[in-house]
């Protein structure tokens, strides 16, 4: 496929077929021997296919990219809106029990974000939280929007409804990152661990604080994950705390521009120097006199300022000449 | 003063599904179904009196029928006998109506059970009638269960009104088979030459079009005093 590609790329026209039958890249700058240029030629020769190479890396990530999963199947998503099986006093959604917890990473692999909306959406309208391995009902709250007491924001009650409470929603929305930018990790199809496995989305729960039951959530992760070092952990944590930072990082860019603009010390500018103003009085020796009325043509002035396109037409209104054909004919018109 | 208020509520809400009620009705009977009048034409205060409960709140799990379709409905869906099939049998067959009680949105095991129940009692059609709207999974089962039986989904606050009896409206009848092949015989017409109606249009959906058919609209025109365009479903 690439030698085709290459050879077309090239000026000379000849049959596809009697091409093909040649050796190509290697033959072709061996046949002119004694010039100087063999050896560009060769470079560019590699350099096409380098290209070509790159090319085809491209094509084929942006393939991987727009290859459409196949749907989740029903049943994931009864069995999964099912959830949790455990008994709920000694799990619930801050200690979720190892079976379930492995159960929701590998199935949520292969959900696209939109399938685990749909997920969420599934699990509301059986009236339970959102976050799939929660046993608690979701809340109910009336009217558009709710006001939080404690920290004053503004909520719907729509998004409020779809959790039990705020803590089920991080554990949810944690989840929501990971597919929405999906870091990918080859796990072994037949437990022999070749590199030949599947690529999927690398999954994780949250991480629960000061929880004394921390070992048995992350075996269960660990089953789930099995790659999933505590280094790429620790990675994307710190990329999910980048997000809250990026938000600080844009204010800070402001509010520095801001003060460049007002000239501030700190600002972008700071170090080059103010354009000095020193401020002149001019004397005044005299009454002060209104500006003379009596001056020809003061009635047609315009703030002081005579217009002077109208000047040329005989001393029209400002008005009337606003509305004047000439004027129009400045702008395209289609007669008929 | 709460019962009071919450009465006047059941009130409302009572009123919006008669209306729905009728609509629905109203609809089947459009379609081809046989309907008595007294059924279609029901007065608030016997939908009231037979669709309620003690405390005035409606019963929706009540609120359901079947319907039977009509000879000329039969004669319409039949398709003509070909050698290979002398009696062919009609396309058409019992329709059930449901209101689902279910006032929280629907999920995917509301709808199994409405198509499940379709398909156990061979109704050859079948339609849910919700109070919010289906979850995008439910919409799928709805989709995907479509081949046996036909599952449509009506929003109750679409059916407060019969769009059909609005002035503006024009009447939409829907073509048999051998009436879309004549009229396409006569203007040398393929049906992919026609004007089209998508299936998610509001009367497209009020007919139940599928795919491929054709409606007949008549329009009254001032100069023209009536006239006929037909538009393909897409
Ligand atoms: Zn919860």
């Amino acid at each position: 496929m690439s030698a085709e590609t290459t050879q077309s790329a090239r000026p000379k026209p000849k049959g596809i077929l009697k091409q093909l039958s040649a050796p190509p890249t290697t033959k072709q700058p061996a046949s002119p021997p004694p010039r100087a240029s063999s050896s560009t030629s060769l470079t560019r020769a590699e350099l096409l296919a380098q290209q070509e190479a790159a090319a085809r890396l491209r094509l084929l990530e942006k393939l991987r990219q727009t290859e459409l999963k196949p749907p989740i199947p029903l049943e994931t998503f009864e069995l999964l809106s099912q959830l949790p099986r455990a008994p709920c006093p000694p799990h619930d959604a801050s200690n979720p029990s190892p079976a379930d917890a492995s159960l929701v990473l590998t199935s949520l692999r292969d959900f696209q974000p939109s399938e685990y909306l749909d997920l969420i959406e599934e699990r509301n309208c059986l009236g339970k939280c959102g976050y799939a391995l929660c046993p608690r009902p979701r809340r109910t709250h009336e009217g558009g929007f709710k006001i939080s007491t404690r920290s004053g924001n503004i909520a719907r009650t729509t998004d409020l409804n779809k959790w039990c409470s705020d803590a089920c929603a991080l554990r949810a929305l944690y989840l929501k990152v990971q597919l929405d930018n999906p870091t990918y990790e080859r796990i072994s199809s037949g437990g022999s661990g070749a590199p030949g496995g599947r690529l999927v989305v690398k999954l994780e729960l949250r991480e629960e604080k000061g929880d004394g039951s921390r070992k048995s959530r992350t075996s269960a992760v660990a089953a789930a994950v099995p790659r999933g070092s505590q280094e790429d952990r620790d990675q994307l944590a710190q990329a999910m705390a980048k997000l809250e930072i990026d938000k600080h990082t844009q204010a800070r860019k402001d509010a520095s521009a801001l003060a460049g603009e007002r000239g501030d010390p700190g600002g972008s500018v700071a170090g080059l120097s103010r354009v000095d103003v020193t401020i002149k009085e001019s004397a005044v020796d005299g009454p002060v006199e209104p500006p003379s009325n009596l001056a020809k043509g003061a009635e047609y002035m315009v703030e002081g300022y005579r217009p002077k396109a109208n000047k040329a037409r005989g001393g029209k209104q400002p008005e009337e000449g606003a509305e004047s054909d000439g004027e129009d004919d400045e702008f395209f018109t289609v007669r008929l | 003063m709460e019962e009071e208020s919450s009465a006047s509520m059941h009130l409302k809400e009572v009123t919006r599904l008669w209306r729905a009620w009728r609509t629905i009705h109203e609809m089947a009977q459009d379609r081809g179904y046989e309907l008595a009048e007294e059924e279609v034409k029901i007065s608030l205060d016997r939908f009231r009196a037979e669709y309620t409960n003690d405390d005035g709140s409606p019963n929706r799990a009540k609120m359901q029928f079947s319907a039977r379709p009509s000879e000329a409905m039969i004669k319409k869906f039949t398709p003509p006998p070909t050698p290979s099939n002398p009696d062919p049998a009609p396309e058409c067959g019992t329709i059930w109506v449901e209101f689902c009680p279910d006032k929280s949105s629907i999920g995917i095991s509301v709808m199994k059970k409405f198509v499940e129940h379709c398909a156990q009692n061979n109704f050859k059609a079948g339609i849910l009638v919700t109070a919010s709207a289906l979850s995008a999974q439910a919409r799928k089962v709805m989709t995907v269960t479509s081949q046996f039986t036909l599952i449509e989904c009506f929003l109750e606050e679409d059916l407060l009104v019969n769009i059909t009896h609005h002035e503006l409206v024009p009447k939409h009848i829907l073509l048999s088979r051998e009436e879309k092949a004549a009229l396409l015989k006569r203007y040398r017409l393929k049906e992919t030459q026609l004007p089209r109606i998508l299936s998610k249009d509001p009367i497209a959906r009020y007919l139940g079009l599928k795919k491929g058919q054709v409606v007949k609209i008549i329009r009254t025109s001032e100069t023209a005093g009536r006239y006929a365009s037909y538009r393909l479903c897409v």
